[in-house]
C-alpha cells in the first residue's frame, strides 16, 4: 500500500509542478492575481509531494520493506538505523527524489521570500524553477521509480555500499544537491529577467542569498567528499581530480566568478551580459555535472551505474544553452552598460582578472574531463587525463588566483592611483616575503610551494589591513575599543568583512593544499615487533586483533608510535570484511593522527605469510598541512554566515517594497 | 691461456647486466608516469595508488629496473602493452598537445579579449571622477572612507 502511495503522490507531484509551470507563465503574462495565487498554491503543494513521497520512502527504508526493488538492493536488515535514513539517497533513484525534494522546497521558499514584490519576474522564476522540477519528477516516474515493487519480497537486501556506510557520507550528498539545486533559482530568475524585460538589479538583489547558499553548499559539499576519500578511500589524498569531482568544482568555479562579477553589476551596473552568461554557465554545468556522473560518459568511482536518464541530461543541457542563449541575444540592446571604466588598475580591473582566471580554470578542468572523449574521437586512442595533467594546469591557475583575492580590496573603484597603491600594498608585500623567507629558511624548495606561502602571507597581510584601517577609523571617529570597533565593523558591514573572513578561510585552504608538495609516503612490511621509521617518527608494529560484528568482521592491525624514542601512541588501522555480503565486499578504515603540522596515516593491507612468520603489510603518509584545509573550510562557514546574517537595514528596505507593492 | 685474451673478458663484465638493489623513488618515478587501469581507481597515478592491481604493477616496475631497465624503456614497454592510455596524462605530441595547449590559450585570447573590451568602454565613458573613489557599500562606509582619507 505504502509504495503504490509514494508513487501516487509522485505523479501528483509531476501534475502540480507541470500545472504550476503553465499557470506562471499565464500569470507573468496576464498579471491577473488570481493565477499568481493557485501558482503559490501549485509550489506548496508540489513541496508537499515531495516531502511526503520521501517521508514514505524513509518509512520504507526503516521497515525493511524488501519488496520494494530499490530497498531490496541498497539496505538490509543489519543496517544501523541511522544509515537505513541516509541510505535512501545512496542510489539512483533515491537520490533523484532527494534532489526533487530540495529543488521544490527551494521553489517554495524563493516565492514566500518574492511574494513583496510578485509580478512577472518572480512568475517567470517560478514557471522555470517548477519547469527544472518537471523534468525531474518526470524522469523518476518514467525511468527511476524508487516506489518499483517486485513480486515476491526478499528476505533481506544486498546492503548499502560499504564505502557509504560513514558520517560524512550521510551529509556529504545532501549538501551536494543544495548546491547544485540552490543555483537553480538565482538563474531562474536571470532568465525571468529577461522574459519580463525587468534588466535592472532586482534579480541580482532577489538571489543574492540563494547564491550565496548554493555556492557554500557546492563548496562545503567538496570538502566533506574530500574528507570522506581522505579518511575511507585510503589512497592518503583527499582531491583526485576525478571526473565526478570535477564535474562538482566546475559550477563552483563559474558560480565564484559570478558571485564576485555581480557586485560590479550592483554598484556600476556594468557587466549586465556578462552576469548573465556567468549564472546561465553555472546552471548549465550543475545539470552537465548531473549528466556525467548518471550518464556514464566517464568512468568514476563515485558516479552511478550507467541510466537511460543520462541521454536525458544530456537533451536538457543542450535545450538550456540554446533557450537561454537566444534569450539573451533576443535582450542586447537592454543589457548594455552604462560605463564608468576609467583605469584597469582599479576594483574592476581586479574583477574582470579575477573573472577571467576562474573561467580559465573552468574551461581547464572541463577540457580535462571532456579531452579523453575528444582525443578518442579523433585519434581513435584512448587516453588518460589524470591528476598530473590538472596539477600542472591548475596550480599556476590556482595561485594567480589565490594573489588576486590579496591585490582586489586593496584596489579603489574606477581607479587607483600609485600613492594609494604604494600606500596600501606595503604592509601586505612585506608580510607576503617574509612568509617566504621563512619557507625558504624552513627547507622548502618546491617553487611553487614557496610562491603559494609569500601570496598567503601577501593575502593575510591584505585582511588584517583593511581590518585594522576600519576599525581604526572607527576607533577614532567614535571612541570605540580596538576590538569591538572590530566587531561593530564587521556586524555594519556583514558582506564586505565577512566576504574577507571566507578569503582568509581561502588562504588557510591553500597552506593545506600547498602542504602536497611535501608529502612522504611508504610501503613497508613489518615483522612483529618489527619497526619502520617514516618523517620523525618511528612505528612498531605490535599485533593484529580480530573481532566479528554483527555487520562486519574487523581486523584491526596495532601501531606503536613513537617520536625521539619517547611514545606518541598507538594507532589502529584496520580492514572491515562485510562476511554477510555475497562479495566479501573490504573496506580499509585508515588512522590518522593529526596536528597543525602534519598528519601520520597508516593504511594496513592484509597479512602475508613467509616461511611460518606473518609479515603485515602497511602504506604509510605523512601528510604536511592538512588540517589547515578543513580549519579553512570552518572558517569558510563562519565568514559565509556572517555575510549571509539578516541585515536590519535590508529588512527594512523589503518592509518598504512589500507596502509600496 | 694468454693474459691478452683476459681484457675482452674483463671489460664484458661490466656489460652483464647486475640485479642493481631497486629504491622506492625510483619505483615511484616510473609509477608517477603510469596510470592505474584496473578500472575501480579514477585512473591515479601508479605511483599513488593502493589497489591489488597497482601493487602488482608496481612489483613488476621493480623487476624490471632490477633487471637494468631504464625508465623510460619500461614506460615504452607499458605503452606498446596497452597503448597511450597507460600514460597518466596527456603525452605532449601530436593531437594530445592540444590538451596542454588549449588552457593557456584560453587565458591569452581571455587576456585581449577583456582588454579589447576595457578600451571600447572607456572610449564612451562617463564623466570623470576623482581618483582612488572608494567603494560605495552604505552610507557607514563612506563615512569609513572619508575617515580614513582625513588619516592620510
Amino acid at each position: 500500500m505504502l509504495p503504490q502511495l509514494g508513487n501516487f503522490l509522485l505523479y501528483l507531484a509531476l501534475f502540480t509542478s507541470a500545472y504550476a509551470v503553465i499557470a506562471a507563465i499565464l500569470a507573468a503574462k496576464t498579471r491577473r492575481m488570481g493565477l499568481i495565487l493557485s501558482t503559490e498554491r501549485a509550489v506548496l503543494t508540489g513541496f508537499i509531494l515531495c516531502l511526503s513521497a520521501m517521508a514514505i520512502l524513509e518509512v520504507l527504508f526503516l521497515t525493511d520493506r524488501f519488496d520494494v526493488h530499490y530497498i531490496a538492493t541498497h539496505s538490509s536488515r543489519d543496517l544501523p538505523t541511522g544509515y537505513k535514513f541516509t541510505a535512501v539517497w545512496s542510489g539512483m533513484q533515491g537520490s533523484l527524489l532527494l534532489w526533487a525534494l530540495i529543488l521544490s522546497g527551494f521553489i517554495f521558499f524563493a516565492v514566500i521570500k518574492t511574494r513583496a514584490f510578485r509580478g512577472p519576474l518572480a512568475s517567470y522564476a517560478t514557471a522555470i524553477m517548477s519547469f527544472t522540477l518537471a523534468f525531474f519528477l518526470a524522469l523518476i516516474c518514467i525511468h527511476e521509480n524508487p516506489f518499483v515493487t517486485m513480486p515476491r519480497a526478499m528476505p533481506d537486501g544486498t546492503g548499502m555500499n560499504p564505502l557509504l556506510v560513514h558520517p560524512v557520507m550521510a551529509i556529504h550528498p545532501p549538501m551536494l544537491y543544495h548546491g547544485y539545486v540552490g543555483f537553480t533559482v538565482p538563474f531562474a530568475f536571470a532568465m525571468a529577467a529577461l522574459l519580463s524585460r525587468q534588466i535592472d538589479e532586482e534579480w541580482i538583489r532577489t538571489t543574492r542569498r540563494w547564491t550565496l547558499l548554493a555556492w557554500f553548499f557546492l563548496g562545503t559539499g567538496q570538502l566533506l567528499g574530500g574528507k570522506w576519500a581522505y579518511v575511507v578511500l585510503g589512497w592518503g589524498g583527499y582531491w583526485g581530480w576525478d571526473p565526478v569531482e570535477n564535474a562538482a568544482l566546475l559550477p563552483w568555479l563559474t558560480g565564484t566568478a559570478f558571485l564576485h562579477s555581480v557586485m560590479i553589476q550592483e554598484k556600476k551596473g556594468m557587466l549586465k551580459i556578462w552576469n548573465m552568461v556567468l549564472i546561465i554557465a553555472t546552471y548549465t554545468l550543475c545539470i552537465y555535472g548531473t549528466f556525467l556522473t548518471r550518464s556514464g560518459v566517464v568512468s568514476s568511482v563515485h558516479a552511478f551505474a550507467q541510466s537511460p536518464i543520462g541521454p536525458w541530461f544530456g537533451v536538457l543541457v543542450v535545450l538550456i544553452v540554446i533557450f537561454s542563449s537566444l534569450l539573451l541575444v533576443s535582450r542586447l540592446d537592454l543589457l548594455k552598460t552604462k560605463t564608468q571604466y576609467e583605469s584597469p588598475i582599479s576594483r574592476e580591473g581586479g574583477f574582470l582578472l579575477n573573472n577571467l582566471l576562474f573561467l580559465t580554470a573552468t574551461f581547464a578542468v572541463f577540457w580535462g574531463v571532456m579531452f579523453p572523449v575528444i582525443s578518442e574521437a579523433v585519434t581513435g586512442d584512448k587516453i588518460t587525463v589524470g591528476p598530473p595533467y590538472f596539477n600542472t594546469v591548475m596550480v599556476p591557475i590556482g595561485l594567480l588566483l589565490l594573489v588576486l583575492t590579496g591585490i582586489g580590496p586593496l584596489l579603489a573603484w574606477r581607479r587607483t592611483s600609485g600613492k594609494s597603491l604604494r600606500k596600501h600594498f606595503t604592509g601586505s608585500s612585506i608580510m607576503g616575503l617574509i612568509c617566504g623567507i621563512v619557507a625558504i629558511a624552513l627547507g622548502v624548495r618546491d617553487i611553487y610551494a614557496i610562491i603559494s606561502f609569500i601570496f598567503c602571507g601577501f593575502v593575510t597581510g591584505t585582511i588584517i589591513t583593511e581590518f585594522h584601517r576600519g576599525a581604526r577609523a572607527r576607533g577614532s571617529s567614535s571612541g570605540e575599543s580596538y576590538p569591538r570597533a572590530i566587531v561593530n565593523l564587521t556586524r555594519r558591514n556583514r558582506r564586505r568583512y565577512g566576504g574577507y573572513i571566507i578569503h582568509f578561510g581561502v588562504v588557510l585552504l591553500f597552506i593545506g593544499f600547498t602542504g602536497n608538495a611535501f608529502n612522504k609516503d611508504s610501503q613497508v612490511e613489518l615483522k612483529y615487533m618489527e619497526s619502520t621509521d617514516i618523517g620523525p617518527y618511528t612505528l612498531t608494529y605490535e599485533g593484529i586483533t580480530e573481532s566479528v560484528n554483527p555487520l562486519t568482521a574487523d581486523i584491526v592491525a596495532q601501531l606503536g608510535v613513537y617520536k625521539h624514542g619517547q611514545r606518541l601512541g598507538t594507532m589502529w588501522p584496520h580492514q572491515k570484511v562485510y562476511y554477510k555480503r555475497q562479495d566479501q565486499q573490504r573496506t580499509t578504515e585508515v588512522a590518522i593522527r593529526s596536528n597543525l603540522r602534519e598528519d601520520l596515516y597508516a593504511l594496513y593491507q592484509g597479512v602475508d605469510m613467509r616461511d611460518g612468520e606473518e609479515i603485515a603489510l602497511f602504506h604509510l603518509y605523512i601528510n604536511p598541512l592538512v588540517m589547515w584545509v578543513w580549519i579553512g573550510a570552518w572558517i569558510i562557514t563562519i565568514g559565509t554566515i556572517i555575510v549571509m546574517w539578516p541585515d536590519k537595514r535590508e529588512k527594512q528596505v523589503m518592509q518598504m517594497r512589500e507596502a509600496m507593492a | 691461456m694468454k693474459p691478452a685474451i683476459l681484457i675482452p673478458i674483463f671489460f664484458l663484465l661490466f656489460a652483464i647486466p647486475v640485479r642493481a638493489e631497486v629504491t622506492q623513488e625510483q619505483i615511484d618515478e616510473v609509477g608517477k608516469e603510469l596510470a592505474c587501469l584496473c578500472g575501480d581507481c579514477p585512473r591515479r597515478p601508479l605511483d599513488e595508488c593502493i589497489c591489488g592491481y597497482a601493487l602488482q604493477q608496481k612489483d613488476r616496475i621493480k623487476k624490471m629496473l632490477a633487471s637494468g631497465q631504464t625508465s623510460q624503456a619500461i614506460v615504452d614497454a607499458y605503452i606498446s602493452e596497452f597503448g597511450l592510455e597507460i600514460l597518466s596524462k596527456p603525452p605532449a605530441k601530436g593531437f594530445n598537445l592540444v590538451a596542454w595547449i588549449m588552457p593557456p590559450l584560453v587565458l591569452l585570447l581571455g587576456f585581449f579579449g577583456v582588454r579589447s573590451v576595457l578600451r571600447t568602454w572607456s572610449k564612451t565613458k562617463s564623466p570623470a571622477t576623482p581618483a582612488s573613489q572608494p567603494a560605495r557599500d552604505d552610507p557607514y562606509l563612506d563615512r569609513l572612507e572619508s575617515d580614513l582619507k582625513e588619516r592620510e
